[in-house]
């Protein structure tokens, strides 16, 4: 199964994401990138699942995305 | 000492909160969202579930919209400087307090005050009605007079506000953890709490809780995210929560949450209003005593009441009712406003203030040491 790195916009949104995957059932997990996104240092939901779904929910909750990346 | 200054800040905190402190020193010693440890990650997942909790007890949306500010004044600033551009009106009460007052004038916003009646909300709610213009932005208005006691129609006004589409912002100093409040059936945009007071949580910590964005930031700096940006983020609470937050209090304020919740919010307050209105009765049988109220009702009013001494300043009450070992607070409560409606700007008020500690012995030696003044 792909794992993906979703960037969010904060620790918070980070969080709260990562909570809502998880009650759909999700096998999620937090990391903090000190460089990657455009921006900067950020929070990153470890996602090892289907991502379309999952993007889907996060975006539905309102949760800023700032980039996803397939994690090597 | 006999502690009634509960309305400065709760003067017994419950253990749980002070433990919640302490624990919080010992296991939560990492700054939240600044760094990718685990110890930074448990931090900052302690202080997510307090957003969370936060938000639930107040009817709000989104756990991301509770901001931890340094206390409620400074909640109340980030609302008015953050959301009224120049030339937009706004419409406060008659009985605000000086946070919310010296900010208005400071950012010369043109506003208007209506006029809170201590006996009847229509004739209130009246006043607001008259007093939204075209250009009107903002209402903002305490929750409770924190020198009257007296309640604002808060759901009231803010189905006013939705009306006329109108931001509403409630400073709710003194009716958080008091009373209840439902920011969503209410219709409150913005909620100011001081959680050292009703909440029972430490000193030195706010909460602003925002259902619709603000615009510009009274601070600026370091968020842990978007660091190579100089621009301060868009998304709450980072926007507003420039540095580190107080991460001791804000456990403490979760304990507070637990405590008031668990004993139950309005057991509580019945149990302050029937106080309340045992000194109110009581104070009304003494002729050497000016009230400034009616007798206070369930739901209109906060435990908060005001009295003074005919021929004595409040000072001067409230220092000898220091020496009989009451803590009560004198003066003008950093509420002009309110004491210019009542007629007391020159010698103040006596106001004493309960919460869940206090008891009806207490009262009743405070009762026995007004009638003593000579």
């Amino acid at each position: 199964m792909k794992k993906y790195v979703i960037t969010t916009g904060s620790v918070t949104y980070a969080i709260k994401g990562r909570d809502l995957l998880r009650k759909h059932g999700y096998n999620v997990k937090i990391e903090r990138i000190a460089s990657g996104a455009s921006s900067g240092c950020g929070y990153s939901i470890i996602l090892n699942g289907e991502l379309e779904e999952a993007e889907s929910i996060l975006r539905n909750a309102g949760i800023k995305i700032l980039e996803i990346n397939e994690k090597m | 000492m006999i502690y009634f200054d509960n309305a400065a800040t709760t003067g017994k905190k419950p253990t749980e909160v002070i433990r919640a402190v302490d624990g919080a020193l010992r296991e939560l010693s990492a700054n939240p969202g600044r760094s990718g440890h685990n110890a930074s990650l448990k931090t900052a997942d302690a202080v997510y579930s307090v957003r969370e909790k936060t938000a639930e007890f107040f009817g709000a949306s989104g756990a991301e919209n509770v901001v931890f500010t340094l206390n409620c004044t400074h909640s109340i600033n980030c609302v008015i400087k953050g959301v009224l551009k120049k030339g937009e009106h706004a419409v406060t009460s008659s009985l605000e307090h000086n946070s919310v007052m010296r900010p208005l004038i400071k950012e010369e916003i043109p506003f208007d005050t209506a006029y809170v009646s201590l006996a009847d909300d229509s004739l209130t709610l009246r006043e607001f009605e008259r007093k939204i213009r075209p250009n009107t932005r903002l209402v903002i208005c305490t929750g409770a007079s924190n020198v009257l006691g007296k309640t604002l129609p808060i759901a009231e006004i803010g189905a006013l506000c939705r009306e006329r589409g109108v931001l509403f912002a409630v400073d709710a100093a003194q009716i958080a953890g008091v009373m209840p409040i439902n920011m969503r059936q209410m219709n409150i945009d913005y909620l100011c709490v001081a959680p050292h007071k009703g909440l029972y949580a430490p000193m030195g910590i706010g909460v602003l809780i925002c259902q619709k964005p603000i615009e510009n930031t009274i601070i600026e700096g370091g968020t842990g995210t978007n660091s190579a940006e100089l621009v301060q983020p868009e998304g709450l609470p980072e926007r507003l929560e420039s540095g580190t937050v107080n991460v001791p209090e804000i456990m403490g304020l979760s304990a507070g949450i637990d405590y008031v919740k668990g004993v139950g919010i309005k057991k509580i307050y019945s149990h302050e209003m029937k106080l309340i209105r045992y000194l109110y009765k009581e104070l009304s049988k003494n002729d050497r005593v000016q009230l400034y109220t009616p007798e206070p009702k369930d739901g209109l009013y906060a435990p908060v009441l005001s009295f003074n001494v005919y021929g004595k300043t409040s000072a001067e009450v409230s220092q000898y009712l220091n020496d009989k070992g009451i803590a009560v607070r004198g003066g003008l409560h950093c509420a002009t406003s309110a004491h210019r409606q009542i007629g007391t700007l020159d010698i103040g008020a006596v106001r004493v203030s309960v919460a869940a500690f206090n008891t009806p012995a207490e009262i009743t030696s405070l009762i026995k040491a007004i009638k003593q003044i000579k």
